[in-house]
């Protein structure tokens, strides 16, 4: 009887830079820069912000370096400003007209260009992608030439029409100022929207709508028990989304009326704008509102992140 | 699949054209506005269609102000920063390149361990990056403000890269992550380094991770800067 005597030989030891890294370590490095990016540019000075709105800060104490600890005190002086709730019922106002429209337009030009026997919806469908492309200071500053009291091209086009017999003061006006800001923000933002519905809407089996036609359901019907139905999620997460940035809106308000007429269209983010780069250049009062909008916010990103989880573990 | 009526269509039709006009509205309403002097502008404030065409207002700002064309003969005053538009748009181009480049090379780093490496905290780094689309802008402008002015990066174009770089965070993972994730890991069957694995994965799908990524991100970054 033979015995067979196996010899295992150890492969020679690597150097450590020749060595594999575990999952775990080599993870880590690929994230570095991301985690330095999030940390430096993001993380340090969110937390930054917050310490800047329990301290007095002016020009004089960033001149000198030194902030003098005032608690709550900024908060107190911001919660006691009769501006900023005016700030923040604009907000919420510009907040509810873009979003509901948005939503309601998006919904609405998505199923027209979902036509693809329209000969139209086809130029409409490759159209539509192009106010996405245009900056917010550019949107800003073309609609306030199209709003222009004297020179505008919405009052040349009304007069044109004979819908108006003297120009209209639009983004002048504080009756309609708000809203002449919330009309370039739609157009701007809408293409976004519309491209999510119109994604969600191609998602839909066409055999419901087949069955349905058999069973003797109409446009409408079809409408109000298949598509909509089909996309609640999709317009849910639009609302939240758009929600979110609403409530920071800034661009369109700085090029189109800087806040006026009055205090017209201040919102929270402009008040913070102002409350920090307008003399006598308050940032701790300034950092402590834009601290209250982003909880506002996170509040928001929270729900939407929820949502997104629970739609993809779906 | 279900026929129209001639007079649904006809709706169809001038429901889409409603939609164009208000797409091309602001567009077409500023281009003809460049296309005529300011005097024919204030002549007719009732008029749509400009009485005469001219292309002085792109000549003056193209040659910074040195060739102002007859409708500058009277005018009395062209703004200074004219003078800058190359500057401008030089400094633009520099930010977005600069900014593109550096969220594309992070982004595809981190890309690939989200996708490949399903760590809990590669997952939380992740949900940090949507979150952080979420900050408001004013948030880090007065902070960055404060941090930028004590280093003395005010005004400077290393500062506005640095800044403008948080703003294209989130944007990094998704695409090129979703690309590496249904990929088939045979290069690290065959005993390839995590390194050498990564490279080789991430390197084939430049073109088309880039092409997505890149092209999204110019856009975002010119989009935001160039004004």
């Amino acid at each position: 009887m033979s015995t067979l005597a196996v010899t295992i030989e150890r492969a020679p030891r690597r150097p450590w830079y020749r060595r594999e890294m575990s999952a775990g370590s080599f993870a880590f490095v690929m994230n570095v820069p991301t985690l330095l990016c999030l940390g430096l540019v993001l993380g340090y000075p969110v937390i930054y912000a917050a310490y800047l709105s329990v301290h007095r800060v002016g020009l004089g104490q960033l001149r000198s370096g030194v902030f003098a600890f005032n608690g709550w005190d900024n908060y107190v002086r911001v919660l006691e400003d009769p501006l900023f709730w005016v700030a923040l019922k604009n907000t919420g106002i510009f907040t509810v007209v873009t979003v509901g429209t948005e939503i309601v337009l998006a919904v609405l030009i998505a199923l027209l260009i979902n036509q693809a026997g329209v000969w139209t919806s086809r130029v409409t469908r490759f159209l539509i992608l192009l106010p996405y492309a245009i900056p917010p200071i550019c949107n800003g500053l073309i609609w306030s030439f199209l709003y222009s009291f004297q020179f505008g091209f919405l009052n040349r086009i009304l007069f044109t029409a004979g819908l108006i017999d003297n120009p209209i003061n639009w983004a002048g006006n504080p009756d309609t100022a708000l809203y002449a800001v919330a009309v370039p923000y739609i157009w701007r933002t809408l293409p976004f929207a519309i491209i999510l519905v119109h994604a969600a809407l191609q998602g839909i089996p066409r055999d419901l709508y087949e069955q349905a036609a058999i069973d003797g359901a109409n446009a409408w019907h079809r409408f109000r028990h298949i598509t909509l139905p089909m996309l609640q999620q999709i317009i849910v997460i639009i609302l939240i989304l758009r929600t979110a940035f609403a409530f920071a809106v800034f661009e369109e308000i700085l090029a189109i009326t800087q806040g006026g007429p009055g205090d017209a269209t201040w919102v929270a983010a402009w008040y913070s704008y102002k409350i920090t780069f307008s003399p006598p250049n308050n940032f701790g009062m300034g950092s402590a509102s834009a601290f209250i909008l982003t909880l506002m916010i996170a509040a928001i990103a929270l729900v939407y992140m929820r949502l997104i989880y629970r739609r993809v573990t779906l | 699949m279900f026929k129209t009526t001639p007079t649904v269509r006809l709706l169809l039709h001038v429901a889409n054209l409603t939609v164009i006009f208000f797409i091309l509205l602001p567009l077409v309403a500023v281009f003809i506005g460049s296309i005529q002097s300011e005097r024919a502008l204030q002549a007719d404030t009732r008029r749509v269609l400009p009485l005469e065409v001219t292309l002085d207002n792109f000549t003056v700002i193209l040659t910074k102000g040195q060739q102002r064309g007859r409708i500058f003969d009277q005018a009395t005053y062209l703004p200074d920063n004219i003078k800058s538009f190359y500057t401008a748009f030089m400094n633009s181009m520099i930010v977005a390149g600069s900014v593109t480049l550096l969220t594309l090379l992070f982004g595809s780093l981190s890309a690939y361990t989200i996708a490949r490496q399903r760590f809990r905290w590669t997952l939380f780094l992740m949900q940090a990056n949507i979150v952080a689309r979420f900050v408001p802008v004013i948030v880090l402008m007065i902070p960055l403000y404060v941090v930028m002015r004590s280093v003395g990066q005010l005004n400077s174009l290393s500062g506005v890269i640095i800044a403008e770089h948080r703003f294209s965070a989130a944007l990094r993972d998704p695409d090129p992550g979703a690309l590496l994730r249904h990929h088939p890991d045979r290069t690290r069957g065959s005993g390839a380094h995590r390194w050498l694995h990564a490279a080789r994965r991430l390197l084939p799908h430049r073109r088309a991770a880039g092409d997505a990524g890149a092209g999204g991100l110019r856009c975002h970054h010119v989009h935001h800067l160039l004004a």
